[in-house]
């Protein structure tokens, strides 16, 4: 979407730091390139009103894939589990969540350099003007960081596509605390071995592109959202030592988990199908076993919302 | 025809997909459904072979 924003704030974050923005339900935080572009930015996103509530790699990559672009949502944690903010703009593309933020370790372990500027460090540090701790930074979403998997199955990190004025714009779904930093990886491919600074700037959205988003089929509210109100334990915990609650009554649901047997009677033609899926070798050791899967399968390809996540054979047939 | 029979095992979340896709199909009962479920998917994988995949 070609919106001319608003602009409310702006900055430039240097090599070396980073910084926390208040940006509210249907603000946008542009994180544009400056100089010669080349330069990630790993990035933060809290609930400005319950920090426990953050943004969550995981969920990210099961809904969106290893590279999240424009139109992909910023998912937080079960068990809120929702959208909290979405990508709007993307001029490059080529974003990660699937290597971790760099930290001091990864420095001294890898390069043997003990005092180094990283992520996690500089993450931490913008957040402090919070109030979070270092314990509070979490998994970063890695904006212009080029990666992929090997056929091996390993990640690479190639070099930086992005150049100077490339941006991505995150449309603010709830009142959040955005952190950006510029990434410490100079050591490696993230940032073509030089820091770049970087911009910051939040703009007002429009209404239109707010509702466009809100009305998507992942922002209808379920119950298995959860509030803070809804937790058996309502409070945050503030000692760091763990200790166990003697009066504690486990309250799994669910539970037993009861299996029954559904009985169905099979002509010459459905047994000689489950027969051949059972000689394939994929669908389990006998008939029983390959029915099941056959109605799972058969449900997720027809009903399921979002992506299916079936074997790519299966996925395509 | 020799009448045969096969017991699939569920669990009760398991039974109650079942019971939800049952919902979607007006006069159906829990073995049409998966028989239906079973030819279909039966169908999809012979395609796919029959494709080379």
């Amino acid at each position: 979407m070609n919106v001319d924003r608003q602009l409310l704030y702006e900055t430039v974050i240097q090599p070396g730091t980073g910084k926390a923005l208040e940006v509210l339900r249907g603000q946008v935080l542009r994180i544009e390139q400056t100089e010669d572009g080349g330069q990630c930015a790993d990035f933060n996103c809290f609930n400005l009103r319950d920090y426990k509530e953050h943004f969550h790699t995981a969920r990210t990559r099961h809904v969106h894939g290893l590279r999240p672009t424009t139109g992909a949502f910023l998912w937080s944690a079960p068990p809120r589990d929702r959208p909290i903010a979405v990508v709007v703009t993307d001029t490059v593309g080529n974003n990660d969540i699937l290597y971790g933020r760099c930290s001091a370790w990864l420095y001294d372990y890898q390069y043997g350099l003990p005092v180094h500027a990283n992520c996690h460090d500089m993450l931490a540090e913008a957040e402090r003007e919070y109030g979070l701790t270092s314990d509070d930074v979490h998994d970063s979403f890695n904006f212009f960081m080029n990666t992929g998997i090997d056929q091996d199955g390993r990640p690479f990190i190639g070099p930086n596509v992005s150049g100077k004025g490339d941006h991505v714009e995150l449309l603010a779904l709830i009142d959040t605390l955005m952190v950006a930093n510029v990434c410490g990886a100079d050591v490696m491919a993230t940032n073509n071995f030089q820091y770049k600074p970087l911009r910051l700037a939040v703009y007002a959205g429009t209404d239109e592109e707010l509702r466009e988003h809100e009305r998507r089929p992942e922002m209808r509210p379920t119950e298995t959202q959860r509030t803070p109100e809804q937790f058996r334990v309502k409070e945050v915990k503030a000692t760091r030592e763990l200790t166990r609650d003697p009066s504690y009554v486990s309250e799994f649901i669910n539970v037993p988990i009861e299996l029954e047997e559904v009985s169905v009677a099979l002509t010459d033609e459905d047994a000689a199908l489950l027969d051949g899926l059972v000689q394939t070798g994929s669908f389990g050791k006998d008939r029983a076993e390959a029915l099941r899967w056959a109605f799972h399968h058969w449900w997720i390809k027809n009903y399921m919302q979002g992506p299916k996540h079936l074997a790519r054979e299966s996925a395509e047939a | 025809m020799n009448e045969q029979r096969v017991d699939v095992v569920l669990n009760q979340q398991q039974r109650q997909l079942l019971d939800d896709t049952v919902a979607r199909f007006p006069g159906k009962n829990r073995e049409e459904v998966l028989l239906q479920a079973l030819r279909e998917f039966a169908a999809e994988q012979s395609q796919s072979a029959g494709s080379g995949r």
